[in-house]
């Protein structure tokens, strides 16, 4: 019964063959494993980087217990995210012209041919919605369009994983026929040959574009070109781009008080409490550090401030001491961030008071906002109201 | 075509880095609201699958008469158009940030696209000056 069910299924009645499913109803020539390999392995690499940059920037975010993100080199994750970012953009294309090139297999007759081919098919939902979901939700978050409910960092994480299982399984099922038409040269050399190299440099051209008129908003030197960038890293207060302006984080009231005080507690020997003049009196250090966000912009500017290790000496902390840096935002996710004991230490991580020799403007965390080496923006706590040493 | 024991390999491995995204998903289900991702998830690839690509086939029955230099002119455009799409349209503007967002996009995007069909015109006009040779 089973065995008859599963013979009618591997070898439908023809008369169901229509549409998209006769033979031909393709008729492109680049509809073409060799196309389909290429671009396959272009999306293998792009989306490689895109995944290793992004669990890197993840890990860093939200760090295991044996992991303690170095603070030196201090444009290291400008660097990474900026990749993470421009990498995606540019795969657009790419997945675009591959699902176009293989979308006849969709069609493919029979529909299953063997348990196997059953198990690869169920496998391509996954790896075809999760790199449509990766690229869309990553494009709309740069540009900070939700149309959804989920959190996206959360949703375009667990996404991630989903896909790459899915690439694995891709790969291995069609390790044979990639490794067929990218070693070996076509038997027969005719006008298909041209029009293929044709449509793939036309893709390459594409992606090229997209990542030319996008990169500037982290390579300050191609900043004219970033036509289709959604920041530009030499807009906004004081020349630069802000994620949260004070009044969307609420503290336009609070953070411009004269009252402000900060407070350094916690573990240590003489707990402090500041004036913003009393800030200003302290030794002051300066630093030319980049603020690199995670949606992929990044400028670098020259900070001063009062650096964290002279405050926890101060206060009396202890070596290897890690440190919350709570915000006066009193809602979000975003609204504190913790010093690991290296950028702790670092003698670079500070509580910049000025920026480019200007009192920071209050979208950029006046009185008081942190910037150390080496850290995510949403890290880069503006507002800062307390420091507490464990 | 066959399929070898590096293939199953694969799939055990694959699946076993799928069920931990799926675990992931479920266990930090406050934050991913899995009811609306799957939506969003699935829906990618059947809005791709059942509706874009038809177009899109539909369309390119007519750019057999284009001649393949305006094709790829009008694929390169297409593709471009998306990706400016969100930015056109600027729904991630904010009055709180301007900032976010901060350049003409449509204007942007027709420079962009005039850069293409400047390529295609003289890649045209080059071809057809080799051909009067």
């Amino acid at each position: 019964m089973v065995r008859r069910a599963a013979r009618r299924l591997l070898n439908p009645p023809d008369a169901l063959r229509r549409g998209p499913l006769r033979a031909g109803a393709f008729t492109s020539k680049l509809h073409d494993e060799r196309v389909a390999s290429w671009l396959g392995l272009a999306l293998g690499v792009t989306f490689t980087i895109c995944f290793a940059t992004g669990l890197l920037s993840h890990v860093i975010q939200h760090p295991p217990s044996f992991v303690t993100w170095p603070s030196r080199p201090a444009g290291l994750y400008r660097v990474t995210q900026g990749v993470h970012v421009t990498t995606g953009l540019a795969s657009i294309p790419l997945l675009l012209a591959k699902l176009w090139s293989v979308y006849p297999q969709f069609w493919t007759w029979p529909p299953l041919r063997s348990a196997a081919h059953l198990v690869e098919r169920i496998s391509l939902l996954p790896l075809v919605g999760g790199s449509l979901f990766l690229l869309f939700t990553g494009l709309a978050n740069i540009t900070l369009w939700y149309p959804w409910r989920f959190f996206f960092p959360a949703g375009h994480y667990w996404a991630a994983w989903i896909t790459i299982g899915a690439l694995v399984v891709h790969v291995a099922a069609k390790w044979t026929v990639f490794r067929a038409n990218t070693t070996r040269r076509p038997a027969t050399a005719d006008g298909s040959a041209v029009d293929r190299r044709r449509f793939l440099r036309l893709i390459a051209g594409v992606s090229g574009l997209v990542a030319l008129t996008t990169v500037g908003q982290t390579l300050f030197p191609l900043r004219r070109l970033a036509l289709l960038a959604p920041r530009r890293p030499d807009s906004g207060p004081q020349g630069f781009p802000v994620n949260k302006s004070a009044s969307s984080a609420g503290v336009l009231t609070t953070a411009a008080a004269p009252d402000y005080r900060l407070t350094v507690d916690g573990k240590v020997e003489r707990p402090l409490s500041l004036s913003l003049a009393e800030l200003r009196a302290l030794p002051q250090t300066e630093a030319t550090l980049p603020i690199a966000c995670v949606e992929g912009w990044s400028v670098s500017k020259t900070w001063h401030g009062v650096a964290v290790r002279d405050l926890l000496d101060l206060a009396g902390a202890p070596a290897e001491a890690e440190v919350a840096v709570s915000s006066l935002q009193e809602r979000g996710l975003y609204k504190s961030s913790v010093l690991n004991r290296v950028h702790a230490a670092d003698a670079e991580t500070l509580l910049a008071l000025y920026v480019e020799g200007e009192e920071l403007h209050i979208d950029h965390g006046y009185p008081v906002r942190l910037i150390g080496p080496n850290r995510p923006g949403v890290m880069q706590t503006k507002w800062v109201s307390r420091l507490t040493v464990s | 075509m066959t399929y070898g024991p590096r293939f199953w390999i694969g799939v055990v491995l694959g699946w076993c880095v799928m069920t931990f995204g799926i675990i992931g998903l479920f266990v930090e289900a406050e934050r991913t609201h899995p009811d609306q991702w799957v939506r969003w998830f699935i829906g990618a690839a059947l809005v791709h699958d059942l509706l874009v690509a038809p177009i899109v086939f539909l369309v390119g029955r007519f750019a057999d008469r284009w001649g393949s230099v305006v094709r790829n002119g009008v694929v390169a455009s297409a593709i471009l158009t998306l990706v400016a799409y969100p930015l056109v349209r600027g729904y991630g503007r904010n009055p709180m940030n301007p900032t976010i967002l901060p350049s003409n996009y449509a204007l942007n995007l027709v420079v962009v696209l005039g850069v293409v069909w400047s390529v295609v015109g003289v890649t045209l006009l080059v071809a057809s000056l080799q051909r009067q040779r």
